[in-house]
């Protein structure tokens, strides 16, 4: 395996690990309280 | 001032260059790369840009992509906070893949146009994109403009009033309620593909009853009074995984998800005919509702939705606006375009020359071939051939066409966006109660409901189509006139009745009685209109067959090459390119060479 195609795979594998902390430390503490505070459903439009 | 528009990374990847406000080139990078719906950085759209305008890349003044990808990255990540558990194998599928390849745009760009170039870019949002490609070209000062896609960055429908250069959005729809996913989703339960099969969708249509239509509305889409919906998302996964739908939908409607290739049966065909019906239903509403928002008496439309032209023909009876104008590159590829005119326009004032005239020159904006590169081609792919002068070449082409041969037809600049409007399209006589099916089968390769568009002049349309304006870029249907069918009042049936004659020009009749029409104009296609006009003297029809110079799967050709061994490989009758006509009786191919072709390019 050459250089080149090593750092690459270095690089695959500590971004899979970002998104892994991105993961378990952000989506699942802010998704677990989103739960908690749904907002309530709009009844005449769905428009923004 | 040169003005460069990008878009990449999704699909139908595609590069637009103005001067001032002047399109000089448009194109997809897919002709280039035969991938079809390319997603590449469109390097080579860009290259073709710059050859068209005879300019270097160092002479750009701004290069325009099309999206905001921090704004995407939020979208995706508050996604996955709303679906937090259950999307955990989609998330580590594809957010580190969408960082790697799709998030560092400024980055992508410094790598392949360099560093000056990477200075030059700046980011618009998705929907703006498409709001000013239907906006900026069209003939129109003062008008209500309406984006549909899948998704932008966030927004799924967007309503905006366009006033000289100014664009003010009104209203937004956000992810995950989508129309355009919500077809999409029909589109692979029939056992099509997304971003290709929503067209077949709307052509099988027809041959269904809405059967399904209010089991959809009760469960799966709240629509409400002002156009805005709301998806039942217990019934989609594609918010948390790769599948559009899983086995709750299946067992709601109660037949199994059609598989690709397998036969299509009555079912699928309600099916498709039930979500036509939901759909013309909702874009009906939006546009109402946008014409209560901004009182104006045009509409501009862009967005994968607006490709819908059943839909859109019932926008132009039904929706109350007096005029409408669509861009004919609707999909992804036109927001290229519509960034680089987003940025010319915010500095500069728009006025309108004459109504009734947009800017997009036919959407004939790719590149075109001289006779020397041609006729180089030709010898090159060994045919033989003949040259002839322009009027000899219209006169025999018509002759040919008399007498159902299927031809070829390749001439001046290619069409951007995915219609083909002339000059790389495959022509035949509308009048002949045969061709659909010998073109469906053993020219395209395609499934044999699929109907073929009609070229019309543009003078006639009238006496032919119930449509009283013009439809250049192939995007209303219209009804045949009743004088001109046949058997009418027979419920059509997806396993028996497609090939039925069902009027005086029955390789366009849809089983609805309807066609995609493309009005011809002098103007905008002198050699195409003549050509229809030559075949109307000598046939008194002024309908020609009018489908994409390809076969499935492969993207519409671009260069001579790519005529000339489509031309080989099909069972073509005639090539007419540039002033050279090649005959296939004097160019055969064998079968295995045939089959080959077929192969190398992945079914849609």
């Amino acid at each position: 395996m050459n250089t080149s195609t090593l750092l690459k795979k270095i690089k695959y594998v500590l971004l899979y690990i970002f998104s892994l902390i991105i993961y378990l430390f952000y989506i699942v503490p802010v998704g677990i309280i989103a739960r908690l505070y749904k907002k309530p459903l709009k009844q005449d439009s769905n428009w923004s | 001032m040169y003005t460069l528009g990008i878009s990449a990374y999704y699909h139908d990847s595609a590069a637009a260059l103005l001067k001032d406000d002047k399109i000089i080139a448009a194109a997809q990078e897919e002709r280039f790369t035969r991938i079809k719906h390319d997603a590449a950085f469109p390097i080579k759209a860009v290259n073709y840009c710059l050859e068209e305008a005879e300019i270097s890349l160092s002479q750009i003044d701004s290069i325009v992509y099309y999206e905001n990808p921090t704004l995407k990255l939020s979208r995706i990540i508050s996604n996955h906070i709303k679906n937090v558990f259950k999307g955990f194998f989609l998330y580590m599928d594809t957010f580190p893949q969408y960082l790697l390849q799709k998030h560092f745009i400024k980055r992508n760009v410094t790598k392949i146009l360099g560093k000056e170039a990477a200075a030059k870019l700046t980011f618009l949002h998705h929907h703006t994109s498409h709001l000013a490609s239907a906006f900026y070209p069209s003939p129109f000062e003062d008008a209500a403009i309406i984006t549909m896609d899948g998704v932008g960055e966030i927004e799924t429908t967007t309503i905006a009033h366009g006033e000289g250069s100014n664009i003010q959005i009104k209203k937004t729809l956000e992810f995950p309620d989508s129309v355009g996913l919500l077809y999409s989703v029909f589109t692979v339960f029939c056992g099509f593909k997304v971003n290709s099969g929503e067209y077949k969708l709307m052509g099988l249509a027809p041959y269904g009853q809405p059967k399904y239509k209010d089991l959809i509305q009760d469960k799966l889409v709240k629509i409400f009074a002002d156009g805005s919906i709301k998806l039942n998302m217990e019934y989609f996964n594609f918010c948390h995984e790769p599948r559009m739908f899983g086995e709750k939908l299946e067992k709601l409607i109660g037949i199994p998800a059609r598989t690709s290739e397998s036969p299509l049966t009555q079912e699928y065909a309600d099916i498709a005919s039930s979500i036509q019906d939901v759909t013309e239903i909702i874009v009906l509403k939006i546009a109402q509702y946008a014409k209560t928002m901004t009182n104006s008496k045009n509409l501009c439309l862009a967005g994968g939705v607006a490709l819908n032209c059943v839909a859109n023909g019932r926008l132009l009876k039904e929706s109350g606006f007096d005029k409408i104008w669509i861009q004919p590159a609707s999909g992804d590829a036109g927001t290229a375009l519509g960034a680089a005119l987003h940025h010319v326009y915010s500095c500069k004032p728009r006025t309108v020359e004459r109504e009734n005239t947009d800017s997009m020159q036919g959407s004939y904006l790719g590149p075109q071939f001289s006779d020397e590169n041609i006729e180089k081609a030709l010898i090159k792919l060994d045919l033989s051939f003949t040259k002839l002068k322009p009027d000899t070449l219209i006169e025999q082409t018509a002759s040919l066409l008399k007498n159902d041969k299927v031809i070829g037809w390749f001439q001046g600049r290619m069409e951007f966006g995915p219609r083909a409007l002339g000059n790389r399209s495959i022509i035949g006589n509308a009048q002949s109660p045969n061709l659909q099916k010998q073109m469906n089968l053993k020219i395209k390769f395609r499934e044999s409901f699929r109907p073929f568009a009609p070229s019309v002049l543009e003078e006639d349309v009238e006496h032919y189509f119930q449509l009283q304006c013009p439809s250049p870029y192939m995007l209303l249907v219209a009804t045949v006139n009743q004088d001109r069918c046949l058997n009418d009042g027979i419920s059509p049936n997806i396993e028996s009745d497609i090939h039925q004659v069902r009027s005086d020009i029955p390789a366009v009749t849809h089983v609805d009685y309807t066609a995609r029409v493309q009005s011809v104009s002098k103007k905008t296609n002198p050699k195409y209109h003549a050509l229809i006009s030559k075949f109307k003297s000598i046939t008194d029809s002024a309908v020609i067959i009018n489908t994409s110079f390809n076969i499935r799967g492969e993207p519409i050709v671009c260069t001579p090459e790519d005529a000339i061994k489509c031309f080989k490989l099909t069972h073509m009758d005639a090539l007419a390119i540039g002033n050279y006509l090649v005959l296939k009786e004097q160019n055969p191919s064998n079968k295995e060479e045939i089959d080959e072709y077929i192969n190398s390019f992945e079914k849609d």
